[in-house]
């Protein structure tokens, strides 16, 4: 049963599957917003697999084990990390208690991988993304944590399965998290490198940023990764931000697609409406705005503490 | 961290067309910037002078995709001159109509691609989809969407009928509203704002003494517009104002341009309510006269100057084309200075570059020996024979080796 | 000063037809006076080569093919549509424009055309 839950639902199958439609939904809504057409469904798979018929070139200063290992330690640590998160009942399919401290930290192990696949790449424009990539890292993981520390400390504990179940059971206390889940979107726009906080692979600045060098398979890998982190974060923040379940397994479901796809959407909006931001524009964004939002989160949450 | 300079381009997603700056970086800071240009030189202007002055024209049209209009009608009333022709008052009407159509397609154009640098695709594709208003309005009138062909020695080919007086007055109501858009827009978006206020500067006097010209040099408050300043065509007779900025920075480019677009739909109006009747060309005998002449035109990038010399055939002695982009360019190098590596894309876009456009005359260095000079094509095909021969590809037994 | 500022336009662009046009599923209509392939009506060439004359790269050639007969070949990938060439012609019914612009091919010899009037 684990082995299954680990290869097909929830784990790799499923969420690869849903992470190339969530790559459609965020394309074809990006370009409407664009008043352009879009590409059609299948364009996501398409470019998956055409990227695997591609050549894989090595740059020759690389380390070549690394180089073509860090694809698949980057999908192996998504995957991880999804099988934590509640999906369409509050029980994920292997929670542990403290598994949402591993979560965020398996999700923190995507950009050291592409930190370490710049830096291994050894080209110019890789380096440089790598390094922003880091110091983007500084600045929204902090925010991240915060907002998702405020609930854990309300209900006492570190398992998101065991937040959700809480959040359910007094739906009430779920609205003393917005100033949270505002921080939440929006510290992972920058965790998923999208715009305005797209500065490590800023594409007319340097060219691809980290992924400069990769092609054909290992790069196929990478994109998989980065739909799969498309899936994961909307799924932890629907799961203690909008606690809405149901008993029934289809319902379930259907109500975990409207709350990703809802979150979805708004990360999409967002990338639509602004510009890029300078790197030291998005670290002073994150820290002078989006921590002490954060602190605030949790001094409500503490006072509503009381009133439980 | 310790210094280094890295090369920007020749190939680099942010250029459109080949160009190299060579950035000394302290972290992202840039301390110092070269700009090398010369990567795209197509003899046009040799060209020229082994075709007679009809199909010059032409090639001279095809200096810039963009510009067109603005490089042929600059040569063309220097041939004019030349030659001691009087256009007809219509042609100049109808010149002046393609020139103000090619200013608002050429700035909408600078607007997206500006959103573009900035990772502001919205703005972009928005942008775009406007432009296409224009572009369709000039393909009516002129037969084609780029490379119009309406000049002719001597005049215009193409009408402007009451037809397409009609076609084109309801697209300029549709544009008001998008520019008054683009204008609040560009004036009132924080992120876009973050990133234009106060980066790539040139003030007042560095944009004096690097020769800077069109709104590059109006956004730094430099009152020069050559439409005002040395009237050709029908500008005389138009009114309209010239916009000054002093922000000096992108941001007050981009100002600069999003009004100019103003300023041309009320020129465009002007114009077709007054458009003059008369004939549309004089014939321009095909041999002409000895003499030499000068044609400034105030292109969308800035100042456009052609040099004629014609010494009696039906050829060109020497033509030379100076695009706006050569008179800005010196001053990129002074704006980078001092920015983040992330303000390149947006400092370069910022004064519209049009390398391939600029890049006329190339001097051969030696580095060894450090002598410079020109290379014929039998010398500079040598050249490339025997470089490749040194890295082990031979031309001649090429077919085996791949 | 606002973030997103552009967001009321692009819901409305959400809910507007794309301004994506389909080609080549869906054609756009050709204007009328667009400068596309040339068309010549052998009948009334006058044989004057004023159109090789003054072709800008050499893409029109007009030879004699009998007793004031004339054939006109044009060479597509040289031709760059300035419409010098109906500029130049001093009768009106010889050479025109036609809408015709679909004309890559894949040989040289597949560029290079006997120009008719009924294309």
């Amino acid at each position: 049963m684990a082995i299954l839950s680990i290869l097909i639902f929830p784990g790799f199958l499923f969420l690869a599957f849903y992470g190339t439609v969530f790559e459609f939904i965020d394309r074809k809504v990006y370009a409407r917003l664009q008043n352009r057409k879009g590409p059609p469904w299948y364009q996501p798979i398409a470019d998956f697999i055409k990227l695997l018929g591609k050549e894989t070139i090595v740059p020759n200063e690389a380390n070549r084990t690394v180089f073509l290992l860090l694809p698949v330690v980057t999908v192996a640590a998504v995957t991880t990390a999804f099988l934590s998160v509640p999906i369409w009942s509050t029980q994920a399919a292997m929670p542990f208690s403290g598994d949402m401290i591993v979560v965020l930290v398996l999700l923190t192990i995507c950009p050291l991988t592409f930190f370490i696949a710049g830096w291994n790449s050894s080209s110019l424009y890789s380096t440089i993304g790598s390094q922003r990539v880091l110091t983007q890292l500084f600045a929204y993981e902090v925010p991240l944590l915060m907002s998702l520390i405020g609930p854990a400390i309300l209900t006492g504990s570190w398992s998101l399965s065991e937040i959700a179940a809480f959040y359910v059971d007094k739906p009430l206390f779920a609205l003393f998290n917005l100033p949270g889940f505002v921080v939440a979107i929006l510290a992972g726009q920058g965790k998923l490198e999208r715009v305005p906080f797209d500065t490590p692979d800023a594409e007319t600045e340097i060219v691809a940023g980290a992924f400069t060098e990769y092609s054909g398979r290992p790069y196929a890998f990478f994109r998989l990764a980065i739909d799969m982190e498309l899936v994961v974060l909307p799924a932890i923040f629907g799961a203690v931000f909008i606690p809405i379940f149901s008993a029934n397994l289809f319902v379930g479901f259907a109500l975990f697609v409207v709350k990703t796809v809802v979150i979805l959407l708004v990360l999409t909006a967002i990338r639509a409406i602004t510009a890029r931001l300078r790197i030291e524009q998005m670290v002073k964004f994150c820290w002078m705005f989006l921590v002490p939002l954060a602190l605030l989160q949790i001094l409500i949450n503490l006072f509503a503490k009381g009133l439980i | 961290m310790a210094k280094v300079t890295i090369p920007l381009g020749p190939q680099h997603p942010a250029l459109k067309e080949p160009a190299n700056f060579a950035l000394s970086l302290d972290g992202e800071r840039i301390i110092g910037a070269a700009v090398n240009l010369g990567y795209n030189h197509r003899g046009i202007e040799k060209a020229c002078e082994s075709r007679n002055y009809t199909q010059t024209l032409y090639l001279i049209e095809r200096i810039c995709g963009i510009c067109s209009h603005s490089h042929s009608t600059a040569f063309a009333r220097a041939v004019e001159e030349v030659a001691g022709v009087e256009v007809p008052i219509r042609a100049e009407w109808i010149r002046t109509l393609v020139a103000e159509l090619e200013r608002l397609h050429s700035h909408m154009l600078w607007l997206g691609v500006a959103g573009h640098e900035l990772g502001f695709d919205t703005l972009f594709m928005v942008s775009w989809r406007d432009r296409e208003l224009v572009l369709d309005l000039l393909s009516k009138i002129t037969g084609n969407r780029v490379n119009y062909g309406v000049n002719k020695l001597g005049g215009v080919r193409c009408d402007i009928t009451q037809e397409h007086i009609d076609l084109i007055k309801p697209v300029l109501d549709q544009l008001d509203e998008s520019i008054k858009y683009y204008i609040e827009l560009v004036t009132n978006e924080r992120t876009l704002a973050a990133r234009m206020l106060g980066v790539g500067t040139l003030n007042y006097d560095d944009a004096v003494a690097y020769g800077a010209s069109g709104p590059v040099a109006r956004a730094a408050g430099v009152n020069r517009d050559t439409r005002r300043d040395d009237p050709y065509a029908a500008y005389p007779e138009i009114p309209f104002n010239v916009i000054i900025d002093d922000h000096a920075d992108v941001y007050g480019r981009a100002v600069v341009r999003a009004l100019e677009l103003v300023e041309s739909v009320k020129i465009i109006r002007f114009i077709l309510d007054n458009l003059p009747d008369g004939p549309l060309e004089t014939r321009v005998p095909r041999r002409i006269p000895e003499g030499e002449a000068f044609s400034r035109y105030e292109a969308p990038r800035g100042e456009d100057v052609h040099y004629i010399k014609g010494n009696g055939t039906d050829k060109p002695e020497r033509v030379k084309v100076r695009a706006p982009t050569m008179a800005n360019a010196a001053s990129v190098a002074l704006m980078l200075q001092g920015s983040y590596l992330a303000d390149v894309p947006i400092i370069v876009a910022a004064i519209d570059p049009c390398f391939s456009c600029t890049d006329r005359t190339i001097s051969v260095v030696d580095y060894s020996s450090g002598r410079e000079g020109t290379l014929d094509w039998q010398a500079l095909r040598k050249y490339s024979i025997d470089w490749y021969r040194s890295q082990g590809i031979a031309f001649d037994d090429l077919s085996r080796r791949m | 000063m606002k973030t997103g500022k552009i967001l009321p336009k692009a819901i409305k662009n959400l809910f507007s037809k794309p301004a994506t046009s389909e080609y080549p599923a869906k054609k756009d209509a050709i204007f009328d006076d667009y400068r596309g392939l040339i068309a010549y009506n052998a009948e009334a060439c006058i044989g004057c080569m004023s159109c090789k004359r003054d072709c800008p790269t050499g893409a029109i050639d007009i030879e004699k093919v009998g007793d004031k007969q004339y054939k006109a070949t044009l060479r597509i990938d040289r031709c760059v549509f300035c419409g010098q060439c109906v500029e130049s012609c001093p009768r009106d019914d010889a050479l025109w424009y036609t809408s015709e612009f679909e004309l890559a091919g894949l040989t040289k010899d597949a560029m290079k055309i006997d120009v008719l009037s009924d294309r």
